[in-house]
């Protein structure tokens, strides 16, 4: 490979192989380093706020205490050392997966957020397969049909989904179909009070089907689609808007129309050149959804008593606990920049239009 | 993509007669927002009971002609409470998303004029704000400095500045190079100056529109935050801890003390969205 090939704009099939390397590596160390700076901002910002809640000094020398326990305690927890100190000293813990204990119930943070990240996980990977199943395909033929059936539909339960608070629709499910039509279980957790299935992955569905106990997995599923289909409406318009435009572009575009002069097929030209080419965006922003639903599902996770995080968070926000606030707000930005850098190395590879 | 959400149905460009006015007028989101608007303002001379006085020997009564919204589990009149909660609600939104709007779009504009190292830092801050679920970005605030109504418009006004700044960032950043600006600058223009005077007076529909949605968004976050505790607090009537409120009775049938604030949301929500041709998309985070 000589070096003018890697200096010409145009990728040529020469020249592919080095300057995709070459790219992909500026593109990815460039991509990290944002990473780390966006995560080291974050954990200042976590850091800062445990300095400005107060420090749970206090709850440890109690009420009678006197200035030599609090000076001893001090020193003890290492607050009188310099505050970029006590700022490495956190994130090494951080590193260590030290979030620190709940000033409640005295359990390290990790253990209940292990416990707690499948529930959120399977709730809200239902909810996006099932705004999968519905906005995508919806988006592409409202693409390919603009005011069709399709595109009226989709557009008004866009219109309605984001207009509707989740917590409410959660709620008005709840009415509809556990009080009026009896159809599905009563709000309460991930199988009420049936004994869960034997914890291989901590998704109940799972774990139900690996037992071989295909009542308990209808119970999960039973249990399941009421909050998945109340965090499905409220957060699948992106996903219906995006495919739309996304479909809509590469339809309008040269490509598709010599396709077309060339008599391809319509089906061939739909499978062949169209998804393809709108894929990226759609990929990407189902995965932004994913990533933000982790910490994004709160509202609905409180109304439906479900077990994970969210609920965990504004359980210990009741207490002014707030080690798991924190916890879970660190985790779930995380969680968030991470998917985020995912999807945008996954564009990076699918669109070769964006290494140029 | 951004460049479409500039395009707020006022009528034709230029074109600011009556005719226009009453157009506009018979579209169903403006018609919703007008009297939704004319209820926060002139509402509370209409209410039928006093919000904050309950009657113990009347609790969550059903809708009656007495109550047209029923009573809720402290014997509050929910339909008062509805109509003195849009003041608190689209107050509290109007204050956070016009403080957080201006500081944004005065730092995009800026950012657009200035580029380099304060456009990456700038950028870098909108990514690290943004990286927060909303909600989960107030509850670490609050863990901060408490919750309440004076903090919550703070949460909304911080939760917005990112969105702005990156919005008007983008539509702005073509100036940087044009002639006119080139030409304030030889005239002795300093660079406030022509961020103030030239920038964003540039992203004036952009603006304009950004602050529909987010007015949207924010009535939203603030029902949300209320909804969990942490907003208004409980006995002031605010939507969101209404719905809260009535939460528990709903698995019994009783769905009114939840149902019609929510409906009062999701009302303000669909108006305030309307007024905008493009809806709330990815850039925005969806809904609450």
């Amino acid at each position: 490979m000589t070096s003018e090939d890697t200096d010409s704009r145009h990728i040529t099939k020469k020249s592919t192989g080095s300057v995709l390397a070459r790219q992909w590596i500026f593109y990815l160390v460039k991509r990290i380093g944002i990473l780390l700076i966006v995560l080291l901002a974050v954990s200042i910002l976590t850091f800062s706020v445990t300095r400005f809640a107060g420090t749970p000094l206090y709850a440890a020398v109690g009420v009678y205490s006197t200035d030599e326990m609090i000076a001893e305690r001090k020193e003890k927890m290492g607050l009188n050392k310099p505050l970029w100190e006590q700022y490495t000293s956190y994130v090494s813990g951080l590193m260590r997966g030290n979030l620190g204990s709940s000033r409640r119930t005295f359990t390290p943070v990790r253990d209940e957020i292990a416990d707690r990240l499948p529930a959120t996980a399977e709730l809200v990977i239902f909810a996006v397969g099932l705004s999968i199943l519905w906005a995508v395909p919806l988006g592409a033929f409202a693409a390919f049909r603009p005011r069709g059936w399709a595109d009226r539909i989709g557009s008004s339960l866009g219109q309605i989904g984001v207009s509707v608070p989740s917590f409410w629709l959660g709620l008005l499910f709840i009415y509809l179909l556990y009080y009026l039509l009896g159809a599905l279980p009563a709000p309460f957790g991930r199988l009420g009070g049936a004994d869960p299935p034997v914890s291989v992955t901590g998704f109940y569905t799972i774990d139900a089907l690996l037992a071989g106990d295909l009542g308990l997995f209808g119970e999960a599923v039973r249990y399941l689609i009421m909050p998945a289909l109340t965090l499905s409406f409220t957060s699948s318009p992106p996903i219906f808007s995006v495919t739309r435009s996304a479909v809509s572009t590469v339809l309008g575009s040269q490509f598709v129309e010599a396709a077309r002069s060339y008599g391809i097929p319509r089906r061939a030209i739909k499978f062949r050149h169209v998804a393809p080419n709108a894929a990226p965006p759609v990929i990407n922003i189902v995965a932004m959804t994913f990533g933000y639903l982790i910490g994004g599902a709160v509202l609905v996770e409180v109304v439906f008593s479900w077990p994970g995080i969210g609920t965990y968070a504004v359980q210990a926000m009741d207490f002014s606990d707030y080690d798991p606030v924190l916890g879970v707000v660190l985790l779930s930005a995380t969680i968030y920049v991470v998917v985020y850098f995912l999807a945008d190395l996954l564009q990076f590879l699918l669109d070769p239009r964006l290494r140029e | 993509m951004m460049s479409r959400l500039s395009s707020i149905r006022w009528g034709r460009s230029g074109e600011r007669s009556w005719a226009s006015i009453v157009r506009q007028l018979r579209r169903p989101p403006v018609l919703v927002l007008v009297f939704m608007l004319l209820i926060a303002i002139f509402g509370p001379l209409f209410a039928p009971y006093d919000p904050l006085e309950p009657q113990p020997m009347n609790t969550l009564a059903a809708p009656s002609w007495a109550h047209w919204f029923g009573t809720d589990d402290y014997g509050f009149d929910i339909f008062s409470r509805v109509i003195y909660a849009a003041r608190i609600d689209f107050s509290l939104a109007l204050l956070g998303v016009l403080i957080g709007g201006g500081i944004g779009s005065l730092l995009g504009a800026f950012a657009a004029y200035r580029g380099g190292f304060i456009d990456w830092v700038l950028l870098r801050f909108v990514e690290i704000v943004q990286s927060f679920p909303v909600l989960l970005f107030a509850l670490a605030l609050f863990a901060a400095i408490g919750g309440g109504s004076r903090n919550m418009v703070l949460a909304i006004a911080i939760v917005n500045i990112p969105m702005y700044l990156r919005i008007i960032r983008s539509t702005l950043l073509p100036l940087r190079t044009a002639e006119f600006i080139d030409a304030a600058r030889c005239a002795g223009l300093s660079g406030p100056g022509i961020v103030i005077k030239h920038f964003i007076p540039n992203a004036k529909g952009q603006i304009f529109s950004l602050f529909v949605l987010t007015c949207a968004y924010a009535i939203q976050i603030i029902a949300g935050l209320s909804f969990i505790g942490l907003g208004v607090e409980p006995p002031h009537p605010e939507w969101g801890s209404m719905i809260n409120s009535g939460a528990g009775y709903i698995m019994l049938g009783v769905w009114w003390p939840s149902i019609f604030p929510g409906l009062a949301i999701v009302l303000s929500v669909y108006a305030v969205n309307g007024l905008s041709r493009e809806q709330m998309t990815g850039q925005l985070r969806g809904s609450i």
